[in-house]
């Protein structure tokens, strides 16, 4: 928490211009400069948090779901779905108001999870339907983006690309996702007993009487929220969710009821340092975020791997 | 108590045990012995509350087995099953606990959990082995951790899918005798191959046969060479059975 709030005040300060943050206390005609971090940095450092810490906790309950530590949150096509009709959006030169654009990227998520829970559940909800129902969906989808992308004219690629690379850019000052994190995160911790048993595995967890069947549903439901919020707010962020929880395993091990406030945390200041740099370095150039979470988070995952053994 | 009634076995849609009744009661140490491929592990999962049954009925001290919740299920009846699963990362001694969560869903484990947990830590000579991680120890003692989180469960069934796999022989013997002891208060159902362990230990057998008939009864009644060439389709001498 304290690292969090370290990294939020130095992302609010930098940017193509310094700001100190002292123009808060020190009022002077820094009329501007107080603008420029309440309507600009201030929600995009609240989206990276957001986002951030949705990610992680959603890639937390996929690989805890498929029993399997290369899976992230996109990849049962949660993303894909709501990639691909926002792009339609901006590939269609619709000009749409930024709730309606993400709550087109939302439903269409949604959609996306009831379409594989209804198909892959028809013999129960077993992982490897689950898991290989969802690999073949979002190919459809990437399928589609690809189609897409090589149909557009050159000037909308490049807003194209940001997007599919993770862009926060877009950031509104809207306090909803923050809310829906927070209550979601303890929606969460409630399970987190349940959690640790599953990871051991669903049958042992059956037979010491956890409903696994009814948990497992819940925290898909659940885990595909938080990526549909987090997807349709900044694009298809890579890394994250794949990564974040297993930096948080190396660091606290496997008990959930430390892994997922930790996962969190971790997940949101990866994505605001990331989002920080990918602004200030080529400044005024903002690259994609989705370059940095990885750049940052690569070297940290392996330097705790070879911590460790 | 389990109350079997006209209860068919099905394997997706092949029959493996056809009309099946039987009644298991507290005090008694049952084993179910057949050839592989006759239906034991499925008619164990089935009566263990694990797979559903389409043909027939069961019922747990007069509760239809299918109504009951999973925590009520895992209350009633502990399983341990061939398949040993490792998944991610845990302690002996925490996965021990984990066989508490249906009474207590791990919240704070009191004073007659962790005597539980602990009388099933020594029972199963894991005291050393308490911190270590699962995925660090051998084949041998993880079976015995897995037997180890149903004493801790200590429900008031038990059903063990070839619980004499992987252990030593000297341990064999310790574990045949513990569960004949629990036997006396509890229902004890064995899945195995050991005829020379059921003959010793068991006081009831159910031996399937190929075609999906079954011998029911005493131990003493049924184990004999007959019945057992019967279900093995061999033609065993007598003295196997010594």
């Amino acid at each position: 928490m304290v690292l969090l709030s370290v990294v939020l005040v130095i992302s609010l300060s930098s940017g193509s211009e310094y700001i100190p943050l002292s123009v808060f206390w020190i009022d002077e005609q820094s009329h501007s400069l107080k603008e420029i971090i309440y309507t600009l940095r201030l929600p995009r450092a609240i989206n990276a948090i957001t986002v951030g810490a949705l990610l992680s906790l959603a890639g937390l309950l996929i690989q805890n779901l498929v029993k399997n530590p290369l899976a992230d949150p996109y990849i049962l096509g949660i993303s894909g779905a709501s990639a691909f009709i926002q792009l339609l959006i901006i590939a269609s030169g619709f000009i749409l108001p930024l709730w309606l654009f993400i709550l087109c990227g939302f439903v269409a998520s949604i959609l996306s999870i009831v379409l594989l829970i209804t198909i892959s559940s028809r013999n129960g909800l077993k992982t490897n339907n689950l898991l290989l129902t969802g690999v073949v969906i979002a190919f459809a989808y990437g399928a589609m983006i690809s189609l897409i992308l090589s149909i557009s004219p050159l000037s909308t690629t490049k807003s194209m690309l940001f997007w599919l690379m993770g862009d926060l850019s877009f950031s509104q000052l809207s306090f909803l996702p923050l809310i829906l994190l927070i209550i979601g995160s303890l929606w969460v911790f409630r399970f987190h007993k349940e959690l640790d048993i599953m990871a051991r595995g669903d049958l042992f967890a059956k037979k010491c009487g956890v409903d696994v069947k009814s948990i497992n549903l819940t925290l898909l439901i659940t885990a595909s929220v938080f990526t549909a919020i987090a997807v349709s707010m900044a694009g298809t962020i890579g890394f994250v969710g794949l990564v974040v929880p297993h930096i948080a395993r190396l660091l606290v091990g496997n008990c959930h009821a430390h892994l997922i406030p930790i996962s969190a945390i971790i997940g949101a200041v990866v994505l605001l340092i990331a989002d920080t740099v990918s602004r200030t370095i080529l400044a005024p150039i903002q690259l994609p975020v989705g370059i940095f979470t990885a750049l940052f988070g690569v070297p940290l995952f392996l330097y705790l791997m070879t911590k460790r053994t | 108590m389990i109350e079997i009634k006209n209860l068919t076995v099905l394997n997706k849609e092949q029959k493996l045990i056809s009309n099946l009744n039987a009644t298991f009661k507290e005090g008694e140490f049952w084993a179910i012995l057949g050839k592989n491929g006759t239906g034991k592990t499925t008619l164990l999962h089935t009566l263990a509350g694990l797979l559903d049954y389409r043909i027939g009925q069961i019922t747990v001290n007069g509760i239809e087995l299918r109504s009951l919740s999973s925590i009520q299920r895992a209350r009633e009846i502990a399983v341990l099953s061939q398949l040993m699963e490792t998944g991610l990362n845990c302690t002996v001694e925490q996965n021990i606990a984990y066989g508490r969560y249906a009474w207590n869903k791990l919240k704070n484990n009191n004073r007659s959990d962790e005597k539980l947990i602990n009388a099933a830590i020594n029972n199963m000579e894991l005291e050393e082995l308490r911190k270590k991680s699962i995925q660090e120890i051998s084949g041998g003692e993880l079976r015995k951790v897995e037997i180890a989180t149903i004493l801790a469960q200590n429900s008031q069934i038990m059903i063990l899918d070839e619980p004499l796999n992987h252990l030593d022989i000297s341990f064999r013997y310790k574990l045949m005798h513990l569960l004949k002891q629990l036997s006396d208060k509890k229902l004890i159902i064995i899945v195995t191959h050991d005829i020379q362990y059921v003959k010793a230990y068991c006081s009831h057998v159910m031996l399937l046969n190929k075609n999906g008939e079954t011998s029911i009864g005493l131990t003493s009644d049924i184990m004999n060479i007959n019945n057992i060439n019967k279900m093995l389709d061999t033609n065993l001498p007598n003295n196997i059975l010594l």
